[in-house]
């Protein structure tokens, strides 16, 4: 097992360096900084222009360009951004760690109630219980993200508060914080998330619901289920530790591997609620072609991906004794 | 009679089975008989026919409700989109005259069933106009994505070796990012690269966004695909096949895609969806194609009515949201009740 | 048969799915009677119902199962009974073992922890005790290296390692019913005998009545003290294992022994037409569409089981059969 990680973990290296050398070509080509930088300093001189290319070494073809671009990011010389000249290293584990409490909470959340529907779909198929949920799961699948977040921001913006006649929404429809606010206030913090949180959380109770359906009713057609019974244990047993035992191994690794995706995944949730995360990073850093933010972004979604596979196969290993790692 | 208490139980239910299944099934002791059995193995028909595979599927199809509505309704849907004019009671652009209900930004009235917008356009015809456009971007896509995606797919499942690695090794990379940044990314390299971007047109085009959906699509339906083919790869009738002598590409055409329609058909219909929903994401950043003057989508409308959400103007999100919604569930559910005609133990609810 | 009490009593069941086609009528009136350290060997094709009649003793057919009559395991009445008195019987009084091993156990659990939880599920005992008597089983059904393979898990042992695993769980508790539904249709027949001997030395050890399902009659010539035939959901045929073997007395029975490939025998000559469809099987008796000697008067009454030359025949033709064709 020790053996496999580490390997793995090898093998990430060169993964990276192929992949961030793709990227890095499509988004040079798709987001030209010299571009963008002049978009921002419309009137800067050549002069300028030439020092701000040997600064960010974008000079010479593109193999030189990426290394040398490779030599700033590994040794955390990351530049600034092209607008605004911050320096990009705050503002992205700022949004890193906000991405993570919003995609951490909603995965959670939507894993729990996702699973449970799941099972007790799975335990009276085609009950009413059952048609229901999986109407409500295609219903959920069917509606984007962008259109749930929009209809929940009028609902508790506009539709609720006329309702019930009050001056301030129920729940806040953007934004972590109020404006100005200073600090860390868990409950403040907490109503901001409500929203945002839901409209991840419906998609992941969409499909996880059925995911969880599909696996058990496999599983209870084994025929190990068979003999337990015939063991004479009680029927929870037989749920929990025979059924869900099994049926929730795909279950596991098929999470292991959203959750990576977690990272850049969220973009139209963070943006249109604000909250200030990876998606919305990505989403502005893209609008303004500002390139020294893409790239350590796109290595930071890469590396996530790569690692929750990591992580997505040794959990199937240890989950499943019929797995072998080599 | 046996009396249960069955509050939890995992127990089997033989309603909807065949009666010889059943006496086969625990004779056999292969519980995995008893569900998911299907009319399939019933080919006889009533009058005792066989039946071929098609209209087995068809005939199970039929017997779904949920997919048979959605079926009608999306029918209905698709037609109205497709021919707005039929629907609509006034032009795409047209302007209402300024009355005591419809001004700008009026909400639903008789004169305007859904309410006007900026400009005092009637929402209500509008969504149609929309629709057109989203819906034959969603078809040429899905035809387009679809038809190369097979073919890749096929081929590499088939052949394995080189060009399977290859595949596999470009469609994990890209997949393994958020598909929305693929899009972009991929958007702003095709529109610079000289190459493509002759044969797109201008990024803001209809054209370009068909491609740009096409070129993201492929992939996954490539991989169903290949899937699909690697196992029955193995089956005994490709090995009968062989045996008699018949190419790679007759083996292809004439026996691997024909079975691996359930599943080909299944990519179609979330090929179809994906492309609907991702050019109306898109388009809701900014960042879709712009149909011309006056002209629209239901990205574009929904894209438009969200600076207005908090002014109120309800109408403007909601109605186009509907319709989309509308329109993805009923494809959704057409295109499970397919998968369910063809094959009910695949369940293909992840592409 | 004993002078002890019956260890399994069937009386009179009949089991019936229904389905969107109709009633499947899987068992049509069967009785089963079993003495203590007896085997019994049950023979049928597929669809005769020899299994579902065990499975509904067992109480492990679906819940939609219609069961009437009666299933008395030591005197202890089986049929409409609450469920858990079914389950506190189940695997401790009667238990069975089932015909492919590799997906009767849990993939997921070491072999140890499934005989286990066999003990747990009907006896107090530790973790730690019935580990060590989970070793003690897999030892007396000849698995080598008990403890060491205890640890391991069912994709590390071969087809008969796992049919033994399964006798070692069913015996766990010392049955006094054990049904083995075709253990030995997907082994290789070498370790085919080897799974017969040790079936038989449970059966001698623990004075256990096992029932063996089969469709298999060389098995049966092998093992069994009596035999009992089914077709369509009743018994055809029943008596001692020679008295069948010697003279047969029901035409399905001679059918099924001519059948058998034999040394000296140039042509296998089958049984013509199939079994019986169980929605709505033929009036009288169910073998009639393929029975060589079938009349009218066969298409009467569903013919009961009648002593004749020791053994008990549903034939009622048998005796002028005897007469006019012989012995078989």
């Amino acid at each position: 097992m020790a053996r496999f990680v580490s390997r793995r973990l090898l093998w990430t290296i060169p993964t990276l360096f192929v992949i961030t050398f793709l990227v890095f070509i499509a988004i040079r080509i798709g987001t030209d900084p010299v571009q963008s930088y002049l978009r921002i300093n419309p009137r800067a001189s050549k002069a300028k222009i030439q020092q701000y290319k040997d600064k960010n070494g974008l000079n010479g073809s593109m193999v030189s360009q990426y290394f040398s671009w490779l030599h700033h990011f590994v040794t955390f010389n990351w530049g600034r951004s092209i607008k605004g000249n911050r320096p990009v290293w705050p503002e992205l584990k700022a949004a890193m760690a906000n991405t993570l409490v919003l995609g951490l909470l909603a995965t959670a959340i939507g894993l729990v109630i996702g699973l449970a529907i799941g099972i007790l779909s799975a335990m009276r198929p085609r009950s009413v219980f059952d048609e229901g949920a999986t109407t409500a799961a295609f219903v959920g699948i069917s509606i984007p993200p962008y259109v749930s977040a929009i209809l929940l921001q009028l609902f508790f913006a506009i539709t609720l508060t006329r309702w019930l006649g009050l001056s301030k929404p129920v729940l806040p429809t953007s934004g972590i914080y109020p404006p100005g606010h200073k600090g860390f206030d868990p409950v403040l913090r907490a109503k901001y998330l409500i929203l945002p949180i839901t409209v991840v959380a419906i998609q992941i109770i969409a499909v996880y619901s059925r995911y969880m359906r599909a696996s058990l009713l496999e599983v209870k057609n084994s025929d190990y289920l068979r003999t337990a019974r015939a063991k004479g244990i009680s029927e929870k047993r037989i749920l929990v530790r025979h059924a869900l035992r099994n049926a929730l191994i795909p279950i596991v690794t098929v999470a292991a591997i959203d959750i990576g995706a977690i990272i850049g995944g969220l973009i139209i949730t963070e943006r249109i609620f604000q909250n200030k995360g990876m998606g919305d990073f990505f989403l502005t850093a893209y609008t303004n072609g500002d390139f020294p933010q893409l790239m350590p972004w796109m290595v930071f979604v890469v590396l996530g991906v790569i690692l929750a596979n990591l992580l997505a196969d040794v959990l199937y290993a240890v989950l499943d004794p019929r797995i072998r790692l080599d | 009679m046996t009396e249960i208490d069955n509050s939890t139980d995992l127990e089997l239910d033989t309603t909807e089975a065949h009666p010889d299944q059943i006496a086969h099934a625990i004779e056999t002791n292969t519980d995995a008989d008893l569900t998911g059995l299907t009319l399939r193995d019933e080919s006889e028909g009533v009058g005792g026919e066989s039946l071929s595979p098609f209209r087995l599927a068809l005939r199970h199809y039929r017997r779904n409700r949920t997919a048979m509505i959605s079926l009608v309704i999306l029918v209905l849907m698709v037609f109205l989109c497709l021919f707005p004019s039929i629907p609509a009671r006034y032009g795409e652009g047209e302007r209402l005259p300024k009355t005591a209900t419809t001004y700008i930004y009026s909400p639903p009235s008789k004169a305007a069933w859904f309410g006007t917008d900026d400009l005092n356009r009637d929402l209500y015809s509008r969504v149609f106009y929309g629709g057109q456009v989203s819906i034959l971007i969603g078809i040429a896509v899905a035809i387009i994505a679809c038809t190369a995606g097979t073919i890749v797919g096929a081929l590499a499942g088939y052949r394995g070796g080189r060009l399977d690695d290859i595949l596999m090794r470009i469609t994990d990379i890209f997949l393994a990012f958020p598909i929305l940044v693929s899009l972009l990314v991929l958007r702003n390299v095709l529109a610079e690269l000289p190459v493509f971007s002759t044969v797109m047109g201008d990024k803001s085009s209809v054209r370009f966004m068909v491609l740009l959906l096409s070129a993201v699509g492929w992939m996954a339906v490539a991989r169903i695909v290949r899937g699909v083919v690697l196992s029955l790869k193995e089956r005994e009738f490709i090995e009968a096949s062989r045996s008699v002598g018949a190419s790679g590409r007759r083996i292809m055409f004439k026996h691997l895609i024909p079975n691996a329609m359930g599943p080909i058909m299944v990519s179609m219909s979330l090929s179809v969806v994906g492309a609907i929903l991702a050019e109306s994401t898109l388009s809701f950043f900014g960042y879709g194609p712009n149909p011309g003057a006056g002209r629209t989508t239901w990205g574009l409308l929904i894209a438009q009515s969200k600076n207005t959400v908090l002014s109120g103007y309800w109408w403007l999100v909601v109605f186009p949201c509907a319709f989309l919604v509308i329109t993805v569930v009923c494809i959704n559910f057409v295109g499970d009740g397919l998968r369910d005609a063809f094959d009910p133990k695949a369940d293909m609810s992840r592409a | 048969m004993t002078e002890e009490q019956p260890v399994l009593e069937i009386r009179d069941l009949r089991v019936t799915f229904p389905t969107e086609s109709g009633n499947v009528q899987a068992v049509r009136g069967v009785d089963v009677t079993v003495g203590p350290g007896e085997m019994l060997g049950v023979v049928g094709e597929s669809g005769s119902g020899k299994s579902v009649t065990f499975l509904a003793a067992m109480g492990l057919l679906p819940k939609t199962a219609k069961i009437e009559g009666s299933v008395k395991v030591h005197g202890q009445e089986l049929v409409d009974v609450h469920n858990n008195q079914m389950r506190s019987q189940r695997g401790k009084k009667i238990s069975m073992i089932f015909q492919d091993p590799l997906s009767a156990l849990n993939p997921t659990h070491k072999i140890g922890h499934q005989v286990s939880e066999m003990l747990r599920s009907h006896n107090e005992m530790s973790k730690a005790q019935a580990w060590e008597r989970s070793v003690e089983l897999l030892d007396i059904v000849g698995i080598p290296q008990p403890r060491t393979r205890a640890s391991q898990y069912p994709h590390e042992f071969s087809g008969g390692m796992r049919q033994r695993v399964m006798i070692a769980i069913a015996i766990a508790n010392d049955p006094d019913v054990l049904i083995a539904d075709e253990p030995t249709t997907a082994l290789d027949v070498t370790v085919q005998a080897q799974i017969l001997d040790v079936i038989q030395d449970i059966q001698h050890r623990f004075h256990a009545g096992v029932v063996f399902i089969t469709h298999d009659l060389g098995v049966v010539a092998r093992i069994a003290d009596r035999v009992q035939v089914m077709y369509a959901g009743r018994t055809v045929e029943r008596g001692q294992v020679d008295d069948i073997f010697r003279h047969p007395t029901h035409p399905y029975t001679r059918g099924l022994l001519a059948s058998l490939p034999a040394l000296g025998r140039e042509r296998l000559t089958p049984i013509p037409g199939a079994p019986p469809n169980m929605l709505r099987p033929p009036s009288g008796c169910a073998f009639r569409p393929r029975c060589p000697f079938a009349q009218e008067i066969c298409a009467g009454e569903i013919p009961p089981l009648r002593p004749l030359l020791g053994l008990e025949t549903a034939c009622v033709r048998a005796e002028e059969l005897l007469v006019t064709e012989g012995v078989a």
